[in-house]
């Protein structure tokens, strides 16, 4: 290209006259990039409907050849065990279909080799309305969630690999890949692009409650006074449509001394994130026990009873809670007559 | 100029072509990067030159890789050019990592962001440099790690047998990016730019890093604590 440009004479150190508008046009194609990267990352791929009421989806997709295979495709990893290290753990394994993808009476996760996890296994629902994910928030972008579970410590190009090995070898994998991105080659970004775009597409939003809400069913009397309960001390942190403010808050329930969990504070290290938990949504509720970040409590009643023994409550209790006072039976029972709208 | 409708395999083209200008305009008289470790001056091979820190440590090196982003070349009488996407320098690889840039003859200094922003690091996953298969993200929180720092330690009366330096964090308080800005007035473009990695400032520099007190840095929060260090490391020769 050097010899193009003969009024470009003086020629020092590499650099010749015309290198100021070699550098415009390198700043231009700097800035299309830029542009077009933009754009490209923002691109709204994911096809999951938009229930009345609820805010802007969170979850935007990506690039991909077609957004419903990429879905199929995540469902089809989600159930197989293909993704932990002995093959004998899938992400259905704790996140089961019937539990709202929670793990029904089991307090702590249970993995590889039968190792008990730290947390309680959360319902996977509405995640892309979700901001962040972890009972601590720790994680701020739901396709890079997956990498946790898969590969359960910090360390672990080599499992990866592995994975990927193992998936380039299966009969069907390489044609599903193709399928949802265009091409078989399979990335350790698509695996895990394909089971966001599968947990983003678990959308609870036809529960009795919003068929209430938009005038299709009716409330009975004591859901109707559950509803008006709720609203008074539950909804500002549990707050409707989604029964999440998706905010941090520490519930007042006393730190477990079996295993200790400090909660948010590990993520943001400020004091005042100590053992504030994320506020979980309360849609399929009654499928989802036990409750709580440890899965301290086995039933509604049990959740009620520790809302309402506001004398017991630990320093570090959220006012909100405080202010909530002894719940009479009749009204735990209302309340939770109306939770169970929520299934 | 904004572009009407673009599929996925266009994009890719666009960037591949446009990139490909880029290579070229670089490869003309321009300027490279090339990262070259040395302790005390003297160079590093890695899992084998074994070196002794001012705190009395006999350390090896295993491990050096981080990732490199904005690099801009700061002149007199024009705009800097900057290059935007993030390069994983693996200082192990015999190959040197060519850091490809703009072509230049009058620049003062070069300046780079060691680390990965806070919005790359909050974006899904990325292929190239940024996959996760590069090992290079932390998985219990959302983070890319920008650098590591690996080696074996010996030391008397210390059991631990090895070092890992892991330094990531994109949020405040503990914000670990960090810019490096090299004087490179009066420098040869022709050749590429030689930017030393002087491992020995990272222990040594005042008050020496007492390796076998803290072999491991591992969360964002420690390694706030380690950031001017590694940014005294480099230094163009
Ligand atoms: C060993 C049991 C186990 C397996 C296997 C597992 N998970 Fe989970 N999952 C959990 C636990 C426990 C949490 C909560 C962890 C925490 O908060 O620290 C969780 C959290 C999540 C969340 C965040 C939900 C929220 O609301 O924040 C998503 C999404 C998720 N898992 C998806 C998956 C996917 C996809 C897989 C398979 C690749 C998978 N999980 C495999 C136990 C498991
Ligand atoms: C200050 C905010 C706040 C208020 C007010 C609040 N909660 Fe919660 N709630 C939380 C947080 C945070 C958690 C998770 C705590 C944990 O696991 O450590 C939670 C957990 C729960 C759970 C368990 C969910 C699960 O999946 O494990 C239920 C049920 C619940 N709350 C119901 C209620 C009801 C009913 C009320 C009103 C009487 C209420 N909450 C008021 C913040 C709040």
């Amino acid at each position: 290209m050097h010899g193009k440009h003969p009024t470009s004479s003086t020629v020092f150190e590499g650099c010749s006259v015309s290198g100021s508008a070699r550098e415009l046009a390198l700043a231009l194609i700097a800035i299309s990039v830029a542009v077009i990267a933009h754009n490209h990352d923002n691109t709204d791929t994911a096809r999951i409907p938009q229930p009345p009421g609820f805010p802007e989806r969170v979850y935007r997709g990506g690039p991909c050849a077609s957004d419903s295979a990429v879905a199929a495709l995540g469902a089809m990893l989600f159930e197989d065990p293909i993704l932990s290290v002995d093959s004998s753990t899938s992400c259905q394994t704790c996140h089961q279909p019937f539990a709202a993808f929670a793990h029904i009476d089991h307090a702590l996760s249970h993995g590889v080799e039968g190792r008990i996890g730290r947390r309680n296994v959360p319902a996977l629902q509405n995640l892309a309305w979700q901001t962040s994910f972890m009972w601590d928030g720790s994680i701020a972008n739901l396709d890079m969630q997956s990498l946790s579970p898969i590969t359960g410590h910090e360390e672990m190009s080599e499992n990866l690999d592995h994975l990927l090995a193992k998936l380039n070898a299966h009969p069907t994998y390489p044609l599903r890949f193709r399928s949802a991105f265009g091409s078989d080659t399979i990335t350790i970004p698509r695996v895990l692009r394909a089971l966001g775009r599968f947990v983003a597409g678990l959308v609870s939003a036809d529960s009795r409650y919003d068929r209430a809400m938009q005038g299709k069913d009716t409330l009975a009397e004591n859901e109707q006074r559950g509803l008006q309960l709720f609203r008074r001390h539950c909804a500002t942190c549990h707050t409707e449509p989604l029964f999440t403010n998706n905010g941090f808050a520490s519930n007042g329930l006393q730190p477990n001394a079996a295993s200790p969990d400090s909660g948010r504070i590990r993520i943001t290290h400020d004091e005042r994130d100590l053992f504030c938990f994320k506020v979980p949504s309360l849609r399929n509720i009654t499928r989802t026990h036990p409750y709580m970040h440890d899965g301290r409590f086995k039933r509604l009643r049990d959740v009620l009873a520790h809302y309402s023994n506001t004398a017991a409550l630990p320093d570090h209790t959220d006012p909100r809670v405080r202010a909530i006072g002894p719940l009479s039976d009749m009204e735990r029972k209302d309340i939770i007559a109306f939770l169970m709208m929520l299934e | 100029m904004k572009p009407l409708f673009i599929t996925p395999s266009m994009v890719l083209s666009l960037l591949l072509f446009t990139m490909e200008g880029v290579f070229c305009f670089a490869q003309q008289g321009a300027l490279g990067m090339q990262f070259q470790p040395t302790f005390n001056g003297k160079p590093v091979t890695f899992d084998s030159t074994t070196f002794l820190t001012a705190s009395g440590a006999r350390i090896t090196f295993s491990m050096l890789k981080f990732y490199v982003s904005g690099i801009t070349i700061h002149g007199m009488d024009s705009p800097s050019i900057s290059t935007s996407d993030h390069v994983l320098v693996d200082v192990t690889e015999p190959h040197n990592v060519d850091v490809p840039s703009a072509p230049w003859g009058r620049g003062q200094a070069v300046s780079f962001t060691i680390g990965v922003d806070s919005i790359v690091n909050e974006q899904g996953p990325r292929e190239g440099a940024l996959d996760p298969r590069n090992g290079m993200y932390w998985t219990w929180a959302t983070g890319y790690i920008f650098l590591k720092l690996e080696g074996t330690l010996e030391a008397p009366g210390v059991a631990r047998r090895v070092y890992e330096i892991h330094v990531g964090g994109y949020k405040a308080p503990y914000q670990n990016t960090f810019r490096v800005t090299l004087p490179v007035e009066g420098r040869s473009w022709r050749e590429p730019l030689i930017v030393d990695v002087a491992l020995d400032r990272f222990f040594d520099a005042e008050p020496a890093f007492d390796i076998t007190k803290r072999p491991s840095v591992t969360d964002a929060r420690q390694a706030s604590d380690v950031i001017d260090r590694l940014r005294g490391m480099f230094r163009v020769r």
